[in-house]
């Protein structure tokens, strides 16, 4: 557990600094709408498929104790699900945006960057969740504690 | 080894002359942001689920030069795990990479369409150069583990026919079994019934908790180290 939190804060860090070392902006990839279109998706889809208990398990199986080879091969389905979740509520995020974009600032041309970065932090947060997903889902496979 | 070099060698020569073809020189292509995607992305989400000896030992496997004996699988899943993260570590990059200069778009020193499709490129590069190379890796676990037949040593010692409690007419079963022959082979070369065979074998099997031969040969190479 603590090197799996341990893990994700450098996976944190790694992704600010390359963020710093291209020039950018951390306030510009910081997205409230963003996180809401990746992860509210899939925690209403997941939620639609199994039990509460269920995912709970699920956590608690990929983060430290481990209910056993059944619970073991659901909580592995659930974050695999999880993980191609994110990908897709990510380009789903994207998609949005750039309608948004086209439909109010298609004249404005030169100005279209600004706009066009923000939408793709919803693919940021669906790909970064997805790694993790991943990983949960390795963990869950192993029953790693 | 002399495989990986082998492999490693062929990737940086499509890499340079794809480089020379567009008439651009080496070192616009050495970059830490994607190096650091492509090798940190992986590596630190495998020590996030395996252990650090894990992932040592998924390396030696790699590295080895000789048969690997033991269960290999978890090695090949590292090998596995990280070839995808190399991918998405380089798409992850890419992502983080375009919205900084897509957010610096008209402002002084403004980025050109040059510059995106530079970052692009530079990313997949990296992605596609790590992902074979851990491919080439785990095809190397792979092969490393599949020894050929000719090359087993199949003889149960007597250390062997001890910690299983094996009989010797059940040694005599096994060994033909493990060389290849069928049920009725062993029955008619050892004058007994073929339901006879298959009795000895299933109770090998269960002294040994082998499920097949495939596991019992492992089992004999593990125990002849």
């Amino acid at each position: 557990m603590v090197r799996f939190f341990t893990g994700l804060v450098l996976l944190l860090a790694l992704v600010c600094g390359a963020i710093l070392i291209e020039g950018g902006d951390l306030l510009g990839y910081v997205g409230f709408t963003a996180f809401m279109i990746v992860f509210f998706p899939a925690v209403v889809a997941s939620l639609a498929v199994w039990k509460a208990r269920d995912l709970g398990q699920a956590f608690r199986d990929a983060l430290g104790e481990h209910g056993g080879d059944h619970s073991a091969g659901r909580s592995v389905r659930i974050w695999a699900f999880y993980e191609r979740v994110f990908y897709l509520s990510g380009v789903l995020g994207w998609l949005t945006g750039v309608v948004l974009i086209l439909g109010t600032r298609a004249s404005d041309t030169p100005l279209l960057g600004r706009p066009f970065s923000a939408s793709l932090t919803a693919v940021i947060y669906g790909v970064f969740f997805g790694i993790v997903a991943r990983i949960l889902r390795y963990r869950a496979e192993r029953g790693v504690a | 080894m002399g495989r990986l070099v082998l492999g490693i060698e062929l990737l940086i020569v499509v890499v340079a002359l794809a480089a020379l073809s567009t008439g651009s020189d080496f070192t616009p292509l050495v970059s830490l942001p994607p190096l650091a995607f492509t090798v940190a992305v992986p590596l630190l989400g495998g020590l996030m689920i395996w252990k650090v000896t894990e992932v040592a030992a998924a390396f030696r496997d790699a590295f080895s030069t000789e048969w690997i004996v033991r269960d290999r699988s978890m090695s090949l899943r590292i090998w596995v795990f990280f070839e995808r993260g190399a991918y998405l570590g380089g798409i992850l990059g890419v992502l983080v990479s375009v919205m900084a200069l897509l957010s610096r778009i008209g402002q002084p020193g403004s980025v050109s369409t040059r510059n995106l499709w530079t970052a692009v490129g530079l990313f997949g590069l990296y992605a596609v150069l790590f992902g074979t190379m851990y491919r080439i890796l785990r095809g190397i676990v792979d092969v490393l583990s599949k020894k050929p037949m000719r090359e087993l040593d199949l003889t149960l010692s007597p250390a062997f026919k001890q910690r299983y409690s094996l009989t010797e007419r059940e040694c005599e079963v096994i060994a033909l079994i493990l060389r290849g022959r069928r049920y009725r082979e062993v029955a008619e070369e050892l004058f007994i019934s073929i339901k006879t065979v298959k009795t000895h074998v299933y109770h090998v099997y269960e002294k040994t908790s082998c499920r097949g031969r495939v596991d019992l040969i492992r089992l004999l190479q593990f125990n002849g180290d």
